[in-house]
């Protein structure tokens, strides 16, 4: 099952010693149930704040923010996070990680789990301990327990920004495919805008100072996408002008 | 002073070590065993003053009698018996003292001032307090160790619960759970490398407060027999004495070790490495 979300004029102001900071002004969009969309901007632009917000991590915002029907104000188990860093359990199993929040029968909690260590190459790893594993490991756990209860709407908050360059591609081709196979609705939050090209099926630009949505584009390059392409590389272009019209 | 690259090498794999190291010379007997070689040269060649020091062979005679007619026994157990009640009674007021403030700003600000005030009270100067107060019975003694135990198991916990990552509270509050729930899950696992600490440490410091409760107005237990021992100048008994006091001690502490090992298997810190 996969939800929209509905993301309406929402504004967040931080107050600190240096006074009143407005991270978010007015930020307006909507993803759509099933969708893939990536979220990019400049650092600043409180592209995770939005993120949080989404997540009901955090609630002193304005505006509002519907997950399907829902208008969020705390956190659900019908939306998976995943955080820049694994976040794992440390005294867990990689197992017992990826079924923190799922919820069945010892034989539901078994083969759901299989299906999930399988489909993230974890098999190997089903009985270590977070420390034992590579950080591109780690983070596939970190994907396979929030998808692990079949969340409808699956918020990442750049996944990958600790990766290497080769794990990250790998990783990005992985998440595609899970994504695919769960029919869940992926947000994307990621300061690399050739991994928002790569993945997404629209990407939402935002601007810093005050942040605030700046752009949206639809990206039809039919998926696999190919890095290397022609097409890919037009339409990478065409983002990264919209970059430096942000800067 | 060069460092031994190999005992600090924390680019170790995940692989458990093999047991390379167990298999090897056990070295941490060669300096006991050295002080056990001096003290016999020193006794056989009347290097000290045999009225005042006993050969290891005497001390070892001391301990086997006593043993055999059945007083170290006795005062062992009654030793034993007095330092895991107070050390209960301690341990369980310091772990649940130390949850409410760990996890309550509003206690921490009402209680730890005060807690962190009578941690610096020195436990031998509350013996004669103690004795004035509750006579030579066994409630003092048992205060007393309790006393000590308390705030090593009360710190312990406090900073275990505030030392847990708040990244992955947030997680907990992802899963919507409840708060019996995120205690249960999150926090206590979290926390438990802290309170077997405190437990390791508020034992050791309890074995410590017992010592000084039956040194000073006591009847039983190991300590009044080392008491005895002065009194009658037979330092074959003092020594004896001594050497329990050490040996029952270092056999606790390695237990709780164990009990770590077995419980945090999971952690990845150089004491596994070394």
């Amino acid at each position: 099952m996969s939800t929209s979300i509905t993301v309406d004029g929402v504004g967040r102001v931080f107050s600190g010693r240096g006074g009143e900071v407005v991270a978010l002004a007015g930020a307006t969009f909507d993803v759509g149930a099933g969708e893939f969309v990536a979220l990019v901007g400049p650092s600043g632009c409180g592209k995770s704040t939005l993120l949080r917000c989404i997540a009901g991590l955090d609630t002193d915002y304005t505006g509002t923010v519907h997950v399907g029907e829902r208008l969020v104000d705390r956190p659900s188990t019908q939306t998976g996070m995943v955080f820049q860093e694994h976040r794992l359990l440390p005294w867990l199993t990689v197992r017992q990680n990826i079924l923190f929040g799922f919820h069945g029968s010892a034989a539901e909690q078994r083969s759901r789990s299989e299906e999930l260590l399988e489909l993230m190459h974890l098999e190997a790893f089903a009985d270590a301990h977070p420390h034992e594993l590579s950080g591109g490991m780690a983070q596939r756990a970190a994907i396979a327990r929030a998808l692990a209860p079949r969340p409808d709407v699956l918020l990442l908050d750049e996944p990958f920004g600790a990766l290497d360059a080769f794990t990250r591609v790998e990783m990005q081709d992985a998440l595609r495919e899970v994504w695919r196979q769960h029919n869940t609705t992926a947000l994307l939050v990621t300061h690399d805008i050739e991994e928002a090209v790569v993945l997404a099926d629209r990407v939402v630009v935002m601007a810093a100072r005050p942040g605030r949505v700046q752009h949206i584009e639809q990206i039809d390059l039919p998926f696999p996408r190919n890095r290397g392409s022609e097409d890919f590389a037009r339409v990478r272009a065409s983002l990264l002008a919209q970059f430096s019209l942000v800067h | 002073m060069a460092v031994d690259a190999a005992a600090l090498d924390t680019t170790t794999a995940a692989e458990p070590r093999p047991a390379q190291r167990r298999r090897g010379f056990p070295i941490g007997w060669v300096v006991p065993l050295a002080i056990l070689l001096l003290w016999y040269l020193a006794y056989t060649f009347a290097w000290v003053n045999p009225i005042l020091f006993s050969s290891p062979v005497e001390v070892v005679q001391t301990l086997w009698t006593a043993t055999l007619d059945g007083t170290l026994p006795t005062h062992l157990g009654t030793s034993v018996g007095r330092w895991l009640l107070g050390f209960a009674i301690g341990a369980v007021l310091g772990l649940a003292l130390g949850a409410v403030t760990g996890l309550s700003g509003f206690f921490e600000r009402l209680l730890d001032p005060t807690v962190q005030a009578l941690r610096t009270v020195p436990i031998m100067g509350l013996v004669p307090l103690f004795i004035v107060w509750f006579g030579l019975g066994e409630l003092p003694k048992v205060i007393l160790i309790a006393f000590a135990a308390f705030f090593q198991v009360y710190i312990q916990m406090f900073h275990g619960i505030r030392n847990i990552d708040r990244k992955l509270l947030e997680v907990g509050r992802m899963y919507e759970l409840s708060t019996t729930a995120t205690l249960k899950r999150i926090v206590v696992p979290g926390a438990m490398p802290s309170i077997l600490q405190g437990i390791r440490l508020g034992l050791g410091i309890a074995w410590l407060a017992l010592v000084i409760a039956e040194l000073t107005g006591s009847n039983s237990g190991v300590g009044y027999w080392m008491q005895t021992g002065r009194e009658y100048v037979r330092v074959d008994v003092v020594l004896a004495a001594l050497i329990v006091f050490a040996a029952v001690g270092k056999l606790v502490d390695s237990l709780v070790r164990l009990l770590e090992r077995r419980l945090l298997g999971w952690r990845d810190t150089i004491e596994r490495e070394m």
